[in-house]
């Protein structure tokens, strides 16, 4: 018998190649639907989060106005896609109020801040020690600097401007707010609408919050205590906000190419805290 | 005599028959997790809804004041197929509001419910 025959003959190897064929074309197909609908489920939850931080920042922004300060409501400007509103940065508890001074106590459950209060940028809020709801406005003259409470504990001291006897009612165990006031709006910027925020006390640029969104794609409305259009801030007890946002992908490139931008929508009702 | 060397057809075919079902566990991953990401989209709209609800019972009962008159039951589909149905009730001047949400037809996922209580204006 001859010992020629080595290896795998030329029919073999040409069945082998079109097996490897056939395999790789049907499991590249399998691949490239399961990896496209990963895609579409993941450009579906970049959606969702977008639509999620622009409700948490309307929610968080609008449900703690109130109108229950010498400053008036806490709500400054409305728009069907801007709001100007006071924004918390910073809660704590007085331990002793002074003419031009209101000293915060500092430590855990006493005082909680985003950052430092700005003098020139923040205000303050203080309730009444004697009847809750009587929020006095005050504006924070000079940057605060560390003191300390009569009991010795270690507190901020923030220097405030206003009448005297704007402190009338004020005293130790008052709740402090301090706030700046701020914008919300729907702006364009690279062919996307966006929602934004911007501090009015400093005048900066708007800055970029969460999005893309639809051309047009917040729309505010605003209701008054008998349920009909709030026509003014002071007015406002309940806030209608519909968000249409789209993903970022439209004309993509590779994987992406030729796909459709998803969109979704959403609808939240917000009623604020201390309504007018 | 010794085998001739190289593989066989046979043993080529089922390498590639090994690979293959290696291959489509893999892909077979990607449905559960893709499937997760939905219900997770689902119940974070849900949570949405409900708090939407909440705001709106209580503008209700602001707009209703002095007089303390729960909202009526109602229900209303949401876009994307989600089923809202509340119903309020008022005892010892607090309105206890019960909001019940159905997903879309899921044999997987439950309806969540909320119950709160809110104070009379």
């Amino acid at each position: 018998m001859s010992l020629s025959r080595r290896g795998s003959g030329l029919v073999e190897l040409i069945a082998s190649l079109s097996l490897t064929a056939v395999l790789a074309v049907l499991v590249g197909s399998l691949l490239k639907s399961s990896a496209g609908r990963l895609r579409d489920r993941s450009e579906r939850m970049a959606l969702e989060h977008t639509l999620r931080v622009a409700v948490a920042a309307l929610r968080s922004g609008l449900e703690s106005l109130g109108r229950d300060s010498s400053g008036g409501s806490d709500l400054g400007a409305i728009g069907s896609d801007r709001v100007v509103v006071r924004a918390a940065r910073a809660s704590g508890v007085a331990c002793a109020v002074a003419p031009g001074a209101i000293t915060a106590r500092l430590g855990p459950g006493w005082w909680s801040a985003l950052r430092q209060p700005v003098a020139g940028r923040d205000s303050l809020l203080v309730d009444a020690v004697d009847s809750a709801g009587r929020w006095v406005a005050l504006a924070l003259a000079a940057p605060p600097h560390p003191g300390v409470c009569p009991d010795g504990a270690p507190a901020l001291v923030l220097p405030v401007a206003g009448a005297p006897d704007q402190s009338n009612g004020l005293g130790a165990g008052s709740p402090i707010r301090i706030f700046e006031d701020v914008e919300l709006r729907l702006y364009s910027s690279s062919g996307a609408a966006w929602l934004g925020i911007r501090s009015l006390g400093t005048g900066e640029a708007i800055q970029p919050l969460s999005g893309p969104f639809a051309a047009g794609g917040i729309a505010l409305g605003f209701v008054d205590r008998t349920g009909g259009v709030a026509t003014s801030p002071g007015a406002v007890v309940s806030f209608r906000a519909s968000l249409a946002a789209v993903t970022e992908r439209a004309g993509g490139v590779g994987i992406a190419r030729g796909t459709p931008a998803w969109r979704d929508n959403v609808t939240v009702a917000v009623t604020v805290r201390s309504p007018p | 005599m010794r085998p001739p060397p190289g593989f066989t057809l046979l043993e080529v075919l089922l390498a590639f028959l090994v690979l293959t079902v290696g291959l489509l566990g893999l892909a077979g991953t990607l449905g559960p997790a893709a499937r997760l990401a939905g219900e997770g989209r689902i119940r974070g709209r849900i949570g949405l809804i409900a708090a939407s609800r909440i705001d709106l019972i209580r503008a209700g009962l602001l707009a209703a004041s002095p007089a303390c008159s729960p909202p009526a039951a109602g229900s209303l589909r949401h876009a994307g197929g989600i089923v809202e149905q509340w119903a309020a009730s008022v005892r010892d001047s607090l309105v206890i509001v019960e909001i019940v949400a159905l997903p879309p037809r899921s044999p997987r996922m439950r309806p969540d419910t909320v119950v709160t209580r809110l104070r009379c204006p």
